[in-house]
């Protein structure tokens, strides 16, 4: 399903329009992105956890000149799925 | 910190975001993320603009092995959840760490000394943020110094020869063959390799000779001509050593050969180190902690050699920090009075405006602890610069800041309550950018 549709059905079943679907969708990547910096970790029942984690610097090789660079540190997002949802995957294949 | 946010706080948060009510946004969270597993469910990845895409990737079945009783057993084949930030979220999650780029890092350099020589290395980088003339002046001195010292520790051996006779030369030939076997091998390794020796010579002897070295700047003012004349000292006092006992004529070779090698290195060392000086600041300061944690390695080498050598005039070699600060100590004698004032007694407030620039290692809260002794008072400089400065957190590397003396802001850094002022003063800058 591309964002599209996603924002088509969102306003349909919400009865609500399809600008402020847009912007609830950016207000959650914003308040999830924020969630995210801090370190914090947003978990949805049902659905899964939004799980920041912090990769440390690192020494890195630059493959084509061979130089070494200390890469800095930063934090990426995970997402770690419910049972639940896990369990709906299998059984929906 | 590392709390985990559910959904009732993360819908209060969004209403704050969008401004929206809160039981809208609760239940638009709720349904946004059951159409989601609806998708995932009926096997559809699903792309959210702005926040990522959720897909489902194929897992083939593997082998594999029960640990308790030993049996290999197989997992079918799956399909996984997997989920990838948008490149907005991505961003924003990384925002503490936004402003650091990938530096490049010198061949030689362990990698556990960074946490420590970071502030070290700032310190030296203080005075080296000055004038590059200044610098290469510096560098070129310790090369000279480096040079002298060198003929030194070969002459002694070789007069020791002299009046030894057979015996005691076979001892000091083994001991003077070391310190060349070494050096040969380490020629032997990539030429990078050996430039960095050749700044861990530089180095190391302004490190032990500190207290001289720092008298004999004034003096050599064309200090280039000094090191130039450095390794044809030592040319000439090995090659005298070695024709003064005839039976050494196979070590001639090696020993010319090494001379002029160790002259080489010098010389390129020295024009390395003032190409590197112009170069950007956080290049140079990575460098700069490199050099000063090799310089104690050979330091220490050259120390062993000497007191088995039965001269061992010299102490042991210096704890990293100590060297550091005889280092700081005398490059910032050798910068000019203005830089020094303000360098040598940070805690003490300048009445001058001074120039710094803020590289990837050197962050506003360093820059505030070094001139102002308190790394809390980084708004003060925040707000002096802050027509050209955004969020805090995103300063670019590069920006050339002025720190401004304390007396313009009316802050003492020994009174609490100053301090304490100037601390509200920093949540209410990040408070802007909310």
């Amino acid at each position: 399903m591309d964002n599209k549709t996603l924002v088509d059905t969102l306003s349909r079943n919400l009865d609500i329009s399809r600008d402020t679907v847009g912007v609830l969708i950016d207000g959650l990547a914003t308040a999830v992105g924020e969630c995210g910096a801090s370190l914090d970790s947003v978990a949805l029942t049902g659905f899964g956890t939004f799980e920041p984690k912090k990769r440390m610097e690192r020494v890195a090789v630059h493959p084509a000149s061979g130089k070494r660079l200390l890469v800095p540190p930063k934090i990426i997002m995970t997402f770690k799925p419910s049972s639940i949802l896990k369990q709906r995957v299998r059984n929906g294949n | 910190m590392e709390t985990k946010i559910t959904m009732p706080r993360l819908a209060a948060m969004l209403a704050i975001t969008t401004g929206k009510q809160k039981k809208l946004c609760e239940d638009f969270i709720k349904e946004i993320f059951r159409i989601v597993s609806d998708e995932l469910a009926a096997g559809e990845s699903v792309r959210i603009k702005g926040f990522g895409t959720f897909k489902l990737v194929e897992v083939e079945a593997r082998k594999s092995v029960n640990v308790a009783t030993g049996e290999e057993y197989e997992i079918a084949g799956h399909q996984k959840i997997m989920f990838v930030a948008a490149k907005e979220l991505a961003s924003a999650v990384n925002a503490p760490f936004d402003a650091f780029e990938a530096v490049e890092i010198s061949d030689d350099l362990p990698t556990d000394i960074f946490m420590a020589e970071e502030v070290a290395g700032c310190a030296t980088e203080e005075s080296d943020s000055g004038e590059a003339e200044s610098d290469t002046q510096v560098a070129c001195v310790a090369a000279g110094v480096a040079d002298d010292a060198v003929p030194a520790d070969d002459a002694v051996p070789e007069t020791q020869d002299k009046v030894q006779g057979n015996g005691g030369m076979n001892e000091s030939d083994a001991e003077a063959s070391e310190p060349s076997l070494i050096e040969e091998s380490e020629e032997e390794d990539a030429a990078d390799m050996a430039s960095e020796e050749a700044y861990a010579g530089a180095d190391s002897a302004p490190v032990e000779r500190a207290p001289y070295f720092s008298i004999v700047i004034p003096e050599n003012n064309d200090s280039i001509r000094d090191s130039d004349r450095g390794p044809d000292n030592e040319e000439t006092c090995a090659e005298a050593g070695d024709g003064s006992d005839e039976e050494r004529h196979p070590r001639r070779f090696v020993g010319g050969f090494v001379a002029g090698f160790i002259a080489a290195a010098l010389i390129g060392g020295g024009l390395l180190w003032w190409m590197h000086t112009r170069e950007a600041d956080t290049v140079r300061v990575v460098e700069n902690a490199g050099i000063e944690a090799q310089a104690v390695v050979p330091s220490r080498a050259g120390d062993s050699q000497v007191s088995a050598d039965s001269v061992g005039v010299r102490t042991v070699a210096p704890a990293p920090e100590s060297a550091d600060s005889a280092v700081a100590a005398t490059s910032s004698s050798t910068s000019s009075s203005r830089l020094s004032a303000d360098d040598d007694v940070p805690t003490v407030p300048s009445d001058r405006p001074v120039y710094d620039t803020v590289t990837t290692t050197r962050y506003l809260t360093i820059i505030a602890k070094e001139h102002y002794g308190n790394f809390n008072l980084w708004p003060i400089i925040y707000e002096e610069n802050k027509a050209i400065l955004g969020h805090p957190n995103r300063i670019k590397p590069g920006t050339r800041i002025v720190v401004p003396p304390l007396s313009k802001y009316g802050v003492d850094p020994s009174d609490k309550a100053d301090v304490d002022r100037v601390k509200r003063q920093g949540t209410e800058i990040y408070k802007r950018f909310k």
